[in-house]
């Protein structure tokens, strides 16, 4: 009798409990990361009687979450790949949106500032067009230096959101520790898994790892020990290290992140990956820090190729042209951690060669060593580094002053800076060089047939280049130049004189003379013009296979490219990690219908066990009533 | 397989979003007309519709260069049609003056004709094109190219020839340097020239002769000297000792005398003694050309028969009016040949164009019919899956629990 009220008490408490637990779940049915738990139950400990061993009803053994430690890990590292990706392609959708711009792109700009040369070389007289000239070339190097800026701006967006991420990481990291203690205290004192801070845990952990790539080591039989990187402990136990951000010390336009320890602080920028901070590490290795410094060498080899061809004209004033462009210059920053204090210079002198690589130089016990930053691999170059014999490599001439330490170091950017400096160097729209410094004339009493070129500018330096020329012919084959020497008189061939060169042609008679001088005054020549705009189409980089305009095209095609992967692959991972939330909800979800039937069923159990309790009342009643009769 | 209640709304709201996307994306498209945004979303495609935007954009340059250059062209072609106007014109003058019948006043009034065609003549010289710059001064377009000087027209401008672009692969010179229009033009007969010496006592002149072999030739000055009325010689002026290099009798006025592949006409008659001068024809220009045309009227007998000088000269000036007006002729026609050039070129950067526009068309431009069918396709999948989603989580066991 007794034991029918006990049993059915245990009835009452255990679907009690399993009623409990189905609100729970219901109540949770939109909690991220929550585990659907279940009541298990199991038969008390019989008692012997006469005859048997009896039941003594029901008892909860545990409350179990439906947790599948494989399907979670599977998920959190999609998860952690799936947050780089989508870090890498939005940043890469960014910079393609700036770059990709099919309407108004860095190709039209450039397209403009050709269009501009064209119309000069077709009215080389017209201010007008020279004015629009100067306008457009504004306009591209603004537009280039805007590219940069706006690519700089994303760089250092960059920088405070890896100072953002990494306190996430930190205050995430404190939690996990946080509930590593927790749990084991409740585990300890009831030897109960407490489901509910274990999938806080979990939680925690996957925002973790949807931050940074991590390893996650189960310690004892409640507590989680995490690793960042190549093995650096991030959490351990119930301590957890602190990540921050420090300024590279080879490069203070760039953050890295660190950890700290109790020990120190761990430098973590080489070895860290996958996760949100994976993907800006990436991205900015990838195509940030590359783009910039393609976009600079693109500017460069604009500026060089027009700056040659525009000092090699002569403008509306009779002088010779200067420079078109301005440019910023290639950058040697020493390292903060460096001994020594020398300046060293770098000067670009081939564009050919020029790469869109960053370098590191360092002093080396018996000289330098030159590697490329993103690769690390060895450079290959001539030269000691001294005024007379620079280091050269790649298009640079490298010069290392006085007072360099063995172990100093240097980042070497060719091309990064340049843009921030580029304008046009020009105001004045007569200083346009449209025209050629020099002009060739046959004598109008020539009585030979002889023709000459109008002649080509080989080094506009040369001090006698606008200096009048006379080229007299003694006989049918030989000539003087300004009355002296006698030269030999070949039909179509180079004469090259105080740095321009002519060819005469056909049969010039004796006494017919041929005049080389100064073209002021040419306000139509557009010889120059002409030069300028083959000099934007003529292929000057990467050894004279690429042109400006093929490189820019190669830029947007491949950050294009770059991107559209980057979003394929994003893609592909949001359905791997779609396909591995999907399974895991399978088994820890919750689902309302089964939770309403097990409602009804605890419900059902419970009002059974109820009337276990009122059969029980009954049963005493009635044993009462018979005592009192 | 169980579902978790949470995820079906999950997954049912993900595809409707993804359908949304998918929309935008149709929409943008349909909108703006063009397949792609930005060079991500199609990068092969959008490589080469950047290359053959710059082709077209070159093609418009060459366009415009082509128009510039064949206005400066026209305009070009109207002043040296004036110039043969004026050359005509002086010829005829020069034509008229030959005529034995005319008096010194008639000559004079000719005279002072042919001055206002020289007058004429400098004007059309230094024309402009119409923005300003000479047409006729090479590149030196700002410096007025046709100056009188003491001695002469003197040419200030250049010879350099202003070539533009007009394709990828050819350019044309917008115009013709002066000293290769009017200047540096071979007076007489383009090789020779003749004159009457001034002591002659015959009636003898000389015509401006012919070149009947040019390989023959060789330039030098050279006297045809009559020792009789009748017996001729030809000797070599430059040569130390006078060199007879042709010599002849029976001379008969009107006969022609040839040496060295060439020939030269003697009208009248000659008197011992006479002699004539050939010497290499020298270069000079038109202005000296219409002057010395002036100067010969001014200077013509004053009337009844002609001096043998005046025949001479006057046959000498209409000869180099031929040599000018061969120049103008020719250059006129390089002028025609260029324009016709451009023309082509014209017709050929059109269909080039059409050509681009349609490659650039299938790289860039949306199909619409496609494309809108798609849009409706995705609206009626939108549809479906947002009826499907709201029916869908209306079920609920719990609303059988009362």
């Amino acid at each position: 009798m007794a034991d029918v009220l006990s049993t059915g008490l245990s009835a009452l408490r255990a679907t009690q409990r399993a009623l409990d637990t189905t609100s729970h779940n219901i109540a949770n049915v939109s909690t991220e990361g929550y585990t659907r738990q279940r009541v298990e139950f199991e038969a008390r400990k019989p008692e012997f009687s006469a005859g048997g061993w009896i039941g003594t009803g029901v008892q909860v053994s545990t409350v179990r979450r439906v947790y599948d430690q494989f399907l979670a890990q599977q998920t959190r590292s999609s998860g952690t790949n799936l947050a780089r990706l989508e870090a890498y392609a939005a940043q890469a959708e960014r910079v393609d949106n700036l770059l990709g711009d099919t309407e108004n792109g860095l190709s039209a700009s450039l397209q403009s500032f050709s269009d501009a040369i064209a119309e000069v070389a077709t009215t080389p007289a017209s201010l007008p067009a020279r004015q629009a000239l100067i306008a457009e070339g504004r306009a591209l190097a603004e537009r280039m230096r805007s590219y940069d800026t706006r690519l700089r701006a994303m760089s250092s967006e960059l920088n405070s959101r890896l100072g953002v991420e990494a306190s996430e990481i930190t205050t995430i990291a404190q939690g996990i520790a946080k509930l590593n203690g927790d749990i084991a205290v409740a585990t300890q004192q009831s030897g109960q898994p407490p489901n509910d801070l274990l999938d806080q845990r979990d939680k925690l952990i996957n925002e973790l790892s949807g931050k940074v790539g991590i390893s996650v080591v189960p310690e004892g039989d409640s507590q989680v020990n995490i690793f960042i990187g190549s093995g650096q402990p991030l959490v351990l136990g119930n301590t957890a290290s602190q990540v921050t951000t420090q300024v590279d010390p080879l490069d203070a336009e760039r953050t890295v992140l660190a950890l700290r320890t109790s020990t120190g602080t761990i430098d973590l920028s080489r070895v860290i990956s996958g996760g949100t901070i994976g993907g800006l590490l990436d991205q900015r290795s990838q195509m940030l820090d590359p783009a910039r410094n393609e976009l600079g060498r693109i500017g460069v080899a604009i500026t060089a190729q027009i700056n040659a061809q525009h000092r090699e004209g002569m403008d509306l004033t009779g002088a010779l042209g200067g420079n078109f462009f301005n440019i910023g210059a290639a950058t040697a920053t020493p390292a903060t951690s460096n001994a020594g204090n020398a300046a060293v210079t770098v000067t670009r002198t081939n564009i050919g060669a020029l790469t869109a690589n960053d370098y590191r130089l360092e002093r080396t016990a018996t000289g330098y060593s030159l590697t490329r930053l993103d690769t690390g691999a060895a450079v290959t170059f001539t030269g000691t580094g001294t005024v007379v014999d620079p280091i050269v490599a790649d298009g640079l001439s490298i010069v290392v002053g006085a007072g360099i330490a063995t172990g100093d170091q240097y980042t070497i950017r060719p091309t990064r800076d340049a843009l921030q400096g580029m304008s046009v160097a020009i105001t004045d729209a007569s200083r346009i060089a449209a025209a050629a410094p020099i002009r060739a004339s046959a004598a109008s009493a020539n009585t030979g047939t002889g023709s000459v070129t109008s002649g080509e500018v080989l080094d506009p330096t040369n001090a006698a280049l606008l200096t009048t020329v006379d080229i007299d012919f003694t006989s049918a084959t030989t000539y003087t130049v300004n009355g002296a020497g006698s030269f030999t008189y070949t039909p179509g061939s180079n004469i090259d004189i105080n740095g321009w060169r002519v060819q005469i042609n056909g049969a010039p008679a004796v006494g017919d003379r041929f005049t080389v001088r100064n073209n002021a005054g040419a306000t139509g020549d557009n010889r120059n013009a002409l030069l300028l705009s083959d000099a934007l189409r003529a292929p000057s980089l990467d050894g004279g296979t690429t042109s400006a305009y093929a490189a820019t095209e190669k830029l947007v095609a491949d950050i294009g490219l770059a991107t559209r992967t980057a979003q394929v692959n994003r893609d592909a991972e949001a359905s791997i990690h779609e396909a591995d939330v999907a399974a895991q909800d399978a088994v820890s979800g919750v689902n309302l219908d089964e939770e309403a039937a097990n409602m009804l069923r605890y419900q059902q159990a419970y009002a059974a066990a109820a009337q276990i309790i009122s059969v029980a009342n009954e049963m005493f009643d009635t044993l009462l009533a018979a005592v009192r009769r | 397989m169980r579902l978790s209640t949470a995820g079906m709304h999950r997954t049912s709201i993900n595809a409707i979003l993804d359908q949304q996307s998918r929309m935008a994306k149709t929409q943008e498209q349909v909108t703006t007309g063009k397949r792609y945004q930005s060079a991500s979303e199609d990068p092969i495609a959008a490589t080469r519709a950047a290359v053959l935007d710059r082709s077209l954009a070159d093609n418009a340059q060459y366009a415009r260069n082509s128009n510039i250059i064949e206005n400066r062209l026209s305009y070009e072609e109207q002043s040296l049609a004036d110039a043969t106007e004026l050359l005509q014109a002086a010829r005829d003058l020069a034509l008229q003056g030959a005529s034995s019948t005319l008096g010194a006043t008639e000559r004079r009034m000719l005279a002072n004709s042919v001055r206002q065609q020289l007058a004429g003549m400098m004007d059309v010289a230094n024309r402009d094109d119409g923005n300003g710059e000479y047409l006729f001064a090479g590149t030196s377009t700002g410096t007025r190219p046709f100056v009188q000087g003491t001695t002469g027209v003197n040419y200030l401008g250049d010879s350099t020839n202003r070539q533009i672009r007009i394709s990828n692969n050819q350019s044309l010179s917008d115009g013709h340097s002066g000293a290769d229009v009017f200047m540096n033009i071979t007076e007489r007969n383009g090789v020779f020239r003749t004159s009457v010496a001034p002591g002659n006592t015959g009636t003898g002149s000389i015509d401006v002769g012919r070149v009947s072999d040019p390989t023959a030739w060789i330039a030098d000055n050279y006297t045809l000297q009559f020792t009789t009325a009748t017996d001729w010689q030809v000797v070599d002026d430059t040569t130390p000792v006078p060199n007879v290099i042709a010599s002849g009798t029976g001379f008969s006025a009107g006969q022609s005398v040839s040496f060295l592949g060439i020939n030269v006409t003697i009208s009248g008659s000659p008197a011992a003694n006479d002699s004539f001068s050939i010497q290499p024809a020298q270069r000079t220009d038109v202005f000296a050309m219409l002057e010395e045309l002036a100067v010969t009227l001014e200077t013509g007998a004053p009337s009844g028969i002609n001096s043998p000088s005046f025949n001479t000269n006057i046959g000498a000036a209409i000869a180099n009016i031929d040599q000018a007006l061969d120049r103008v002729v020719s250059v006129r026609a390089d002028v025609g040949a260029r324009l016709s050039a451009i023309d082509q070129a014209a017709a050929t950067r059109e269909d080039e164009a059409v050509d681009l526009q349609s490659l650039l068309s299938d790289l860039r431009d949306v199909d619409y019919a496609s494309a809108i069918s798609q849009l409706n396709q995705q609206y009626a999948g939108l549809q479906a899956a947002q009826a499907a989603y709201t029916r869908i989580s209306q079920l609920s066991l719990f609303d059988y629990l009362r």
